[in-house]
C-alpha cells in the first residue's frame, strides 16, 4: 500500500497527527509513505488536486487510488480506515 | 509595512489623546438629591456637610428638596418608597444608593461620591423616579462590598476576584484563537532547522514579547477610550451589539464546522506564503540584530491577524474593566493578566519546542471548543452590556 502524505509546515493538525501516524503505520508492514509539502512541492502535487483541509493522505493500492484520509483522525479511526482499505482491495 | 505604520499611528494617537479623555470624564457631574426639612436638626448637620462637599468635589451637583413644599413632598415619598427607606428626613440619594440619617451618613455620602467618581456606570434612580421610568432591581447599588476568603491570600473583595477570573478566562480562550498560531509554528520549525538554541531563544522570545506588548498597548488604548465613552454612557450600545453579534457568529461557525473534517484549512494562501517568505528571510539573516528587528516587525503585522480574528473578546474585556476599574493603574494590572493568559499557549508551545527541539501540535479540536466557549462568553457579555450593564459592574 502506498500513501501520499501532504502536510504543511504551518499546520498544527499535521504536527499533532505525527505521533498517530507513527504508531498506526507501524502496525502495517506493507505501507510505503511518500511525503509532500503543500507549499514547497506545489507543482508536484498539482495532479492530486488536494482539497481545502490538511493533512491529506491519498491511499494507493496497486498504483490505483483507493481513497483519501482528510484531516485529523484518532489512532482508532485511522487504523480502522486502513484495515478497510486492506480488506476491500 | 503600510498597515504596520497605520497601526502604530493609531496606538500613538490613542495614547496621546487618552489623558484628555480622562480629564473630560473627571468633570462629568454626579447628581446628589437631598430631602430635608427646615425644622430638623440632623438635616442641618448634613446641609453643612453638603456645602463642604460642593466645595471639595466640583463635579457634585446637590439638588435640595424642602419637603414642606407639597410637590417636593410627593417626590420625597416616592423616593423613600423606591429605596425602601423609612419616611424620615434627611434622605440623601446618589445614583443607585439611598440613605437616611445615621452616625456614618456623612462618611457614606463621601464614599458614594468617590465610588461614582471612579466607577463609570451608574443609574440615577431619583432621575428615573422624576421621569416616571421603571426602576429595575439591577439599578440598585450598595456601599457594602462582599468579600470572600481565599486560602493563603485572605479576605478579598468579590469584585476584584470576579475581574481576575474574567481576565484569566477571557485571556485564555482568546489565546486559543488559531488564526495566527501557524506563524509561531512555522517560525519555530524554521528556527529548529538551524539548530542553534541561543538564536532560537532570542528570536522566538522577541516574537512572543513583541506580540504581547502590542496586544497590551492596543488594549490600553481601548480601555482609555472606553473609560471616556462610558462616562458618556453610549459606548456600551455599539460595543454590546458588536460583542453579541460576533459571539453568535462564532457559535454558528462552530455548529457548522463541528461536522466537517478537523484539520488545517487552506485559506488565504497568498498572504500566508508572503509571511512564510518573510520568516525564511528573517531566520536566514546572519546578523542577530537584523533578525531581531525583522521578527519584531513581523510580530506586529501578525498581531493584526490575531486582532481581526477575535477582536470582540479583548474589546469586551476592556469594556468590562472600564465599568469596574477602581483606578487606571489597577486596570493596567488586569490587562497584564489578560495578556499573560492570552500568551500562555504560544509560550508553552515555544518552550516545549525549545526543550525537545520538536514542534508540538495542538489538535484543532481544542481550538474549536475554545471558539465555541469564546462565542458564548461574548454573546453573554454583549447581552449584559446592552440590557443589564449593572451586572457587568459585578455589583454583588
Amino acid at each position: 500500500m502506498k500513501i501520499v502524505r501532504v502536510t504543511a509546515m504551518w499546520c498544527m493538525s499535521c504536527l499533532a497527527m505525527k505521533k498517530v501516524w507513527k504508531k498506526v503505520f507501524a502496525e502495517f508492514d506493507d505501507i510505503e509513505i511518500i511525503d509532500f509539502d503543500f507549499d514547497m512541492d506545489q507543482e508536484r502535487i498539482e495532479s492530486y488536486q488536494i482539497g481545502k483541509v490538511l493533512p491529506e493522505l491519498i491511499v494507493f493500492q496497486n498504483e490505483k487510488e483507493v481513497g483519501r484520509i482528510i484531516g485529523e483522525k484518532s489512532k482508532h479511526q485511522l487504523f480502522q480506515i486502513l484495515e478497510e482499505f486492506h480488506e476491500n482491495n | 509595512m503600510k498597515t504596520i505604520r497605520n497601526l502604530l499611528l493609531i496606538i500613538l494617537l490613542g495614547l496621546i489623546i487618552s489623558p484628555f479623555f480622562q480629564q473630560v470624564k473627571a468633570e462629568e457631574h454626579i447628581d446628589l438629591y437631598f430631602f430635608h426639612s427646615d425644622f430638623c436638626l440632623n438635616c442641618r448637620e448634613i446641609e453643612t456637610f453638603l456645602e463642604q462637599i460642593e466645595l471639595d468635589y466640583t463635579n457634585v451637583v446637590v439638588h435640595r428638596y424642602e419637603i414642606s413644599d407639597s410637590s417636593n413632598y410627593e417626590l420625597y415619598q416616592e423616593v423613600a418608597k423606591t429605596f425602601k427607606l423609612p419616611q424620615a428626613v434627611p434622605i440623601v440619594a446618589i445614583g443607585g444608593i439611598g440613605m437616611t440619617y445615621s452616625e456614618n451618613m456623612t462618611q457614606d455620602i463621601e464614599d458614594t461620591i468617590i465610588r461614582y467618581s471612579e466607577h463609570y456606570y451608574r443609574t440615577d434612580i431619583v432621575d428615573k423616579v422624576i421621569n416616571g421610568e421603571t426602576v429595575l432591581v439591577t439599578d440598585f447599588d450598595t456601599l457594602e462590598r462582599k468579600t470572600i476568603q481565599i486560602p493563603f491570600i485572605g479576605e478579598v473583595e468579590l469584585e476584584s476576584v470576579s475581574i481576575l477570573v474574567a481576565a484569566i478566562f477571557l485571556g485564555f480562550s482568546d489565546g486559543f484563537n488559531p488564526c495566527a498560531m501557524w506563524v509561531l509554528v512555522f517560525l519555530i520549525t524554521m528556527l529548529i532547522d538551524q539548530n542553534d538554541r541561543k538564536r532560537m531563544w532570542i528570536i522566538g522570545f522577541t516574537f512572543l514579547f513583541v506580540t504581547a506588548a502590542m496586544y497590551y498597548l492596543i488594549m490600553v488604548v481601548w480601555l482609555s477610550l472606553s473609560q471616556f465613552s462610558i462616562s458618556a454612557q453610549w459606548m456600551r450600545y455599539p460595543v454590546g451589539a458588536f460583542a453579541f453579534l460576533f459571539g453568535v457568529y462564532q457559535i454558528i461557525r462552530f455548529m457548522q464546522k463541528r461536522k466537517e473534517e478537523a484539520g488545517c484549512e487552506v485559506t488565504d494562501q497568498e498572504s500566508k506564503s508572503k509571511i512564510m517568505k518573510r520568516i525564511r528571510t528573517i531566520t536566514a539573516k546572519r546578523n542577530i540584530f537584523l533578525a531581531i528587528a525583522g521578527v519584531a516587525v513581523l510580530s506586529i503585522s501578525v498581531n493584526l491577524i490575531d486582532l481581526a480574528c477575535s477582536v470582540a473578546l479583548p474589546l469586551s474585556f476592556t469594556q468590562l474593566l472600564a465599568y469596574n476599574s477602581p483606578s487606571f493603574q489597577i486596570s493596567l494590572f488586569y490587562l497584564a493578566i489578560y495578556v499573560f493568559f492570552f500568551m500562555l499557549i504560544p509560550l508553552i508551545i515555544f518552550t516545549i519546542a525549545m526543550v525537545t527541539m520538536k514542534v508540538t501540535g495542538i489538535t484543532s479540536k481544542y481550538a474549536k471548543i475554545a471558539t465555541f466557549i469564546g462565542g458564548i462568553i461574548m454573546t453573554i457579555i454583549g447581552f449584559l452590556l446592552l440590557f443589564f450593564p449593572n451586572i457587568i459592574m459585578f455589583n454583588f
